[in-house]
C-alpha cells in the first residue's frame, strides 16, 4: 500500500489550532486536492491518516509528522505540489517522502521529543546553568499530573523520562532545549518538566509567559528515515 | 501590524478556551495590507465565532468587498467570556482575526442584524472596540459604525449606537458606499460630510439627520428630517436579480468547527406565499432564483473549493424553486457519487417533495418537519398559511408508509384571533398524527416519536401584523401549560420557548427611539449573547426595565390603530403599508390571499423592480 510521511510546521497562530481541528483541516485539504485517500473499512469510513504525537494547544513546532495511505503510489513531489494554498499560512510543508517501514504507524514508534522550553529571565546564562545543573542532579523529580480518568492530580515521578537537557540565554529568556520520553512506553509531558522546574528554582512565572516548541520526534530503529538525532 | 499587540494577544490566547477562535488565517481568508487601503472595513457579527461563521451573508459580503482592490474587509465576533474578562484586564481591544487591526483603527466597522437579541452584544462589541458608545460622542478619527440586515426593517432602537444603517440587499448598498467613502476620503471630507453624501445613495438611513416627536400617550406624532437633503423615506436598496451575482465558491473554511459546517448555495432570494406573521417574506420580495444549472455549478464548485461533507440549499421556502423537483434530484446525485450529504432546510413536504427525500438518506435520521403554524382551519387561514390538514395527513401517511419514524411539528401561538379551540387544535393534530402511526405501524407503534415545537408569536415591523398585540407572558404560561396537559403522551416530545426573551424580541422588533434606552441599560447592567441561556439574564432585564423607564405593555401588548405613526415608517420596505393594512384586515375575516404566483395581488414591489414570477402559475 503506498504509504507518505509528511514533516511539517506548525508555526504562529496555528499554534492555536487544536490537534483535533488541524486533523480536520488535512482531511479537507485532501479531499479538495482530489489525492486518492485509502479509507478504512466500515460503516463510518475515516482516511487512513494520522500524526506521530499530538501537540499540545498553544505549542508551535517545526516538526510535526503526518503519516497517510493512498490507494494508487503517487511521486511525492505531485503530492507536494498539490498542497499549494490549502493549508492555513502558518502550516508548512518541510518535507514529504515515501514511507516504506514495515511498522504499524508511527506513532507506535515514537519514542521521544525534543522541545525549546523558553523562559523569561534577568539571570545571567551561568546562574541559569547553574540552576538547572542542580535540579538535574537531583534523584528524583516529582510533578502533579492531571489525571484525565479521575480528574485528580496524582504525583509522578519524572526523572527517569528527562533524557537530556541543556540551556542557553537568548534574548532575555532562558531556553532550555529538553529531549524527554515520548510515546506509548513512556511518556513526559513538558508540562510537568515546566511546573517542576519553576518549582525547584523558585522563579515567579505565569505558564502563558512561557513558550514551548517542538523541535524534532525520534523514533525506534525500526523507523529507517532520517534520523535528525540520535537518540542517547 | 502592531508587534505589542501580537504580544499581548499571545499571552490572552494561552488563557482562554478555543483559542483558536481568535486567530484567523484559514484556509481562504484574505490577507491584504490595510495600510495601502482606501477602506478599511471591518466585518462584525455580535455572536461568537462558530455561530458568525455558519452564515453565509458574511461569506458573500466577505468576497464582495475583498474582490474590491482598494477595500479590505477583516472580522470580528464577539469573545467569549473568558477572553473578554482578559481583554478588559489586559486593556486589549477588539481586533480582527486577520491582521489583528484594532476595529478603533479601521474606517468603518459594520454589523449584520440577525436577530433582536444580538443588540446588547452590538453594543458590547463597540464598547470592547474602544469606540465611544453614543454615535454623537464620535469624532473624526473614530470609525463610522454601521448596521444592516433583516432586522435594520426598524432601526430605532439602535439609533443612538450605530451612525448609518444599510437597508437592503448588501451586494447592491456596500460597494456603492465603499466607493463614495473611498472618493470622499481622498478628498479629506469630514464624517458628516460624508453622510450627507452618503444619503443619496438608495438604502442609506442616518438617524442623526431625522427626529421623532410624540404625543402625550406615548405614541408618535410626527417624524421630521433635521438635514434637508435626507430622503423623506429611505428606500430599501434592492436587486432586481441575483444571476448575475457573484457568489462564493471559495468561503473561509474555519478551523474550529462552525455550527454548521458545510457549504450553502443560495438558490433564491424572496418569497410570493405571503404568510401574514413572517417578515422575512414581505422584506425579500421580489422572488429572484439562480437557474438550477447555475445553483449545481455553484454547488460543485464550493464543493470542490472546500471539500465539505455537507451540502445545503438557501432561500426561504426551498421547494418553491420553479425548478426545484429537477434541481434537487440533480443534487442528490451529485452528492451522492461525493459521499456528500444533502441537506434541505424549510421544505415543504409534499408529493413533490418525496420524490426527492426517498433518494436522501439522512432524512431518514433526522426526521421530517412540518410547520402547519396554527391548530384550525380557520386560524391558519388568518395567518395565510396555504396548508391544510388533509395535506399534512396525506403527507405523514406516506412518510409512515415508506419507514420515516420520527415527524416533526412547529407551530406558533399567540397569533391575532387565537382561541383555546385553536390550541386544541394544535393537541388533535399531534394526536391523529399519533393514531396515522398505531394504524400504519401497529399497536405497539413501532419506534415511532412526534416533536412538538410551539414559538411565541412576535409581531414583526413590515408585515400584516405588525399594528397586532402580543399576549401577555401571562396568557403564554396558561397556553404552555394547557398545551402541556394535553399533549401528555409517551410518543410525543413538547417543546416550547422562553416567554421572557420573546417579549424582550417584541419590544425591539416594533421599537422606537425610547427603547434605546432599555438597550443601553440592560448592556450596563451586563447583558449580552442573550440568545445564550447560559448567558441571559432575565434578572438584569428586569432591572433594566426599571432602570430606563420602558413600559414595556406599550410595545408588546398594545393593538395599535391603523392611522398610528411607526417608529420605522420613514425606512421604506417597498412592500406598501396599504397591501399590508389590506392584509391584516382580511386577516380579520379569516380570508386568504393566494400565492402571487396565481397573479399578482399588489404587494407594490413592482413599482421599483420586475416581478419575475408574479402570475407564472396562470401563464
Ligand atoms: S408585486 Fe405582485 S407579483 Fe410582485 S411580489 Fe408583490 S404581489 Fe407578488
Amino acid at each position: 500500500m503506498p504509504r507518505f510521511v509528511m514533516k511539517f510546521s506548525k508555526e504562529g497562530y496555528t499554534k492555536y489550532v487544536s490537534h483535533l481541528d488541524l486533523l480536520r483541516v488535512f482531511k479537507r485539504a485532501f479531499k479538495v486536492m482530489g489525492l486518492d485517500i485509502k479509507y478504512s473499512q466500515g460503516f463510518n469510513p475515516h482516511p487512513k491518516m494520522g500524526f506521530a504525537q499530538p501537540l499540545s494547544l498553544g505549542y508551535s513546532s517545526i516538526a510535526e509528522y503526518l503519516e497517510f495511505e493512498t490507494v494508487k503510489d503517487h511521486d511525492p513531489e505531485e503530492i507536494k505540489e498539490l498542497f499549494k494554498g490549502k493549508l492555513p499560512e502558518d502550516v508548512k510543508i518541510l518535507d514529504l517522502f515515501s514511507f516504506n517501514d514495515e511498522v504499524r504507524s508511527l506513532a507506535a514508534e515514537t519514542v521521544a521529543c525534543r522541545y525549546l522550553i523558553s523562559m523569561p529571565t534577568e539571570l545571567d546564562e551561568a546562574s541559569v546553568k547553574d540552576i538547572l545543573e542542580g535540579y538535574l542532579s537531583q534523584k528524583s523529580i516529582k510533578a502533579f499530573k492531571r489525571m484525565k480518568k479521575t480528574k485528580t492530580r496524582e504525583e509522578v515521578e519524572i526523572r527517569d523520562k528527562i533524557r537530556e537537557i541543556r540551556v542557553a540565554k537568548d534574548d532575555g529568556k532562558a531556553v532550555f532545549d529538553c529531549l524527554l520520553d515520548s510515546g506509548s512506553q513512556s511518556n513526559l509531558s513538558p508540562e510537568l518538566v515546566i511546573s517542576s522546574f519553576l518549582e525547584y528554582s523558585g522563579w515567579d512565572l505565569k505558564r502563558w509567559d512561557i513558550e514551548v516548541e517542538r523541535t524534532e520526534i525520534l523514533y525506534s530503529n525500526r523507523i529507517q528515515f532520517r534520523h535528525i538525532d540520535k537518540t542517547p | 501590524m502592531n508587534i505589542d499587540i501580537k504580544k499581548q494577544l499571545d499571552k490572552l490566547l494561552k488563557r482562554v478556551e478555543k483559542p483558536g477562535r481568535y486567530i484567523g488565517g484559514e484556509v481562504n481568508s484574505v490577507m491584504k495590507d490595510p495600510s495601502k487601503m482606501d477602506v478599511n472595513f471591518c466585518f462584525c457579527f455580535p455572536d461568537i465565532y462558530e455561530i458568525g461563521m455558519s452564515y453565509l451573508g458574511l461569506q458573500i459580503l466577505y468576497k464582495m468587498l475583498n474582490d474590491q482592490p482598494n477595500v479590505y474587509c477583516q472580522r470580528a465576533f464577539q469573545p467569549q467570556n473568558d477572553m473578554e474578562e482578559l481583554m478588559r484586564e489586559e486593556g486589549m481591544p477588539l481586533f480582527s482575526l486577520e491582521q489583528k487591526t484594532l476595529l478603533k483603527d479601521m474606517d468603518m466597522v459594520g454589523f449584520t442584524l440577525q436577530y433582536e437579541m444580538s443588540y446588547t452584544t452590538v453594543l458590547n462589541m463597540i464598547d470592547l472596540a474602544g469606540i465611544p458608545i453614543f454615535s454623537k460622542d464620535r469624532g473624526e478619527d473614530i470609525p463610522l459604525v454601521l448596521a444592516g440586515g433583516p432586522c435594520a426593517y426598524d432601526p430605532e432602537p439602535l439609533w443612538e449606537f450605530v451612525d448609518c444603517f444599510l437597508i437592503g440587499d448588501g451586494e447592491k448598498l456596500l460597494p456603492e458606499f465603499t466607493g463614495l467613502y473611498a472618493e470622499m476620503k481622498s478628498k479629506g471630507a469630514t464624517r458628516e460630510e460624508f453622510l450627507k453624501e452618503a444619503v443619496k445613495l438608495q438604502g442609506v438611513y442616518v438617524p442623526a439627520f431625522y427626529d421623532v416627536k410624540y404625543n402625550e400617550d406615548g405614541t408618535i406624532s410626527e417624524l421630521c428630517k433635521l438635514y434637508k437633503g435626507a430622503p423623506d423615506k429611505v428606500k430599501r436598496a434592492i436587486l432586481p436579480e441575483i444571476e448575475s451575482l457573484d457568489f462564493p465558491v471559495e468561503p473561509i473554511i474555519p478551523m474550529v468547527e462552525a455550527v454548521h459546517d458545510r457549504a450553502v448555495v443560495e438558490t433564491f432570494r424572496g418569497c410570493t406565499r405571503g404568510c401574514r406573521f413572517c417578515q422575512a417574506g414581505m422584506i425579500y420580495r421580489p422572488v429572484r432564483e439562480r437557474t438550477r444549472e447555475h445553483v449545481i455549478e455553484l454547488a460543485l464548485k464550493e464543493l470542490e473549493n472546500t471539500g465539505h461533507e455537507e451540502l445545503s440549499l438557501l432561500s426561504l421556502s426551498t421547494s418553491d424553486h420553479t425548478e426545484f423537483e429537477a434541481m434537487a434530484l440533480d443534487l442528490v446525485d451529485c452528492t451522492k457519487s461525493r459521499q456528500v450529504s444533502l441537506s434541505l432546510p424549510s421544505l415543504r413536504i409534499d408529493k413533490f417533495a418525496f420524490n426527492v427525500l426517498q433518494r436522501i438518506q439522512e432524512f431518514r435520521k433526522s426526521g421530517l418537519t412540518y410547520a402547519p403554524e396554527a391548530g384550525t382551519q380557520r386560524l391558519r387561514d388568518v395567518i395565510n398559511k396555504g396548508v391544510t390538514e388533509n395535506d399534512i395527513y396525506t403527507s405523514v401517511r406516506q412518510a409512515l408508509e415508506l419507514g420515516w419514524n420520527h415527524i416533526k411539528l412547529y407551530f406558533m401561538i399567540g397569533l391575532p384571533t387565537e382561541t383555546y379551540e385553536d390550541l386544541d387544535g394544535i393537541v388533535e393534530i399531534a394526536k391523529n398524527i399519533r393514531d396515522l402511526n398505531y394504524e400504519i405501524n401497529g399497536k405497539k407503534g413501532g419506534r415511532f416519536k412526534l416533536t412538538v415545537s410551539v414559538s411565541n408569536f412576535v409581531p414583526k415591523a413590515d408585515t400584516p401584523f405588525q399594528w397586532e398585540a402580543q399576549d401577555t407572558a401571562e396568557s403564554f404560561r396558561l397556553k404552555h401549560n394547557y398545551l402541556a396537559e394535553r399533549l401528555k403522551d409517551k410518543r410525543i416530545i413538547f417543546n416550547y420557548h422562553d416567554n421572557e426573551t420573546s417579549s424582550y424580541e417584541a419590544v425591539f422588533a416594533r421599537g422606537d427611539r425610547r427603547t434605546s434606552r432599555l438597550l443601553y441599560e440592560a448592556w450596563k447592567l451586563g447583558c449580552k449573547l442573550d440568545g445564550w441561556s447560559e448567558h441571559y439574564r432575565p434578572d438584569l432585564w428586569e432591572q433594566a426595565f426599571i432602570n430606563s423607564g420602558i413600559d414595556r405593555d406599550f410595545y408588546t401588548t398594545r393593538k395599535r390603530s391603523f392611522d398610528e405613526i411607526f417608529a420605522w415608517d420613514h425606512i421604506d420596505c417597498l412592500v406598501t403599508k396599504e397591501f399590508l393594512m389590506k392584509e391584516a384586515q382580511k386577516a380579520y375575516e379569516a380570508q386568504i390571499t393566494h400565492d402571487c404566483r396565481y397573479g399578482c395581488v399588489g404587494c407594490g414591489i413592482n413599482r421599483e423592480v420586475k416581478c419575475e414570477k408574479g402570475g407564472i402559475y396562470h401563464a
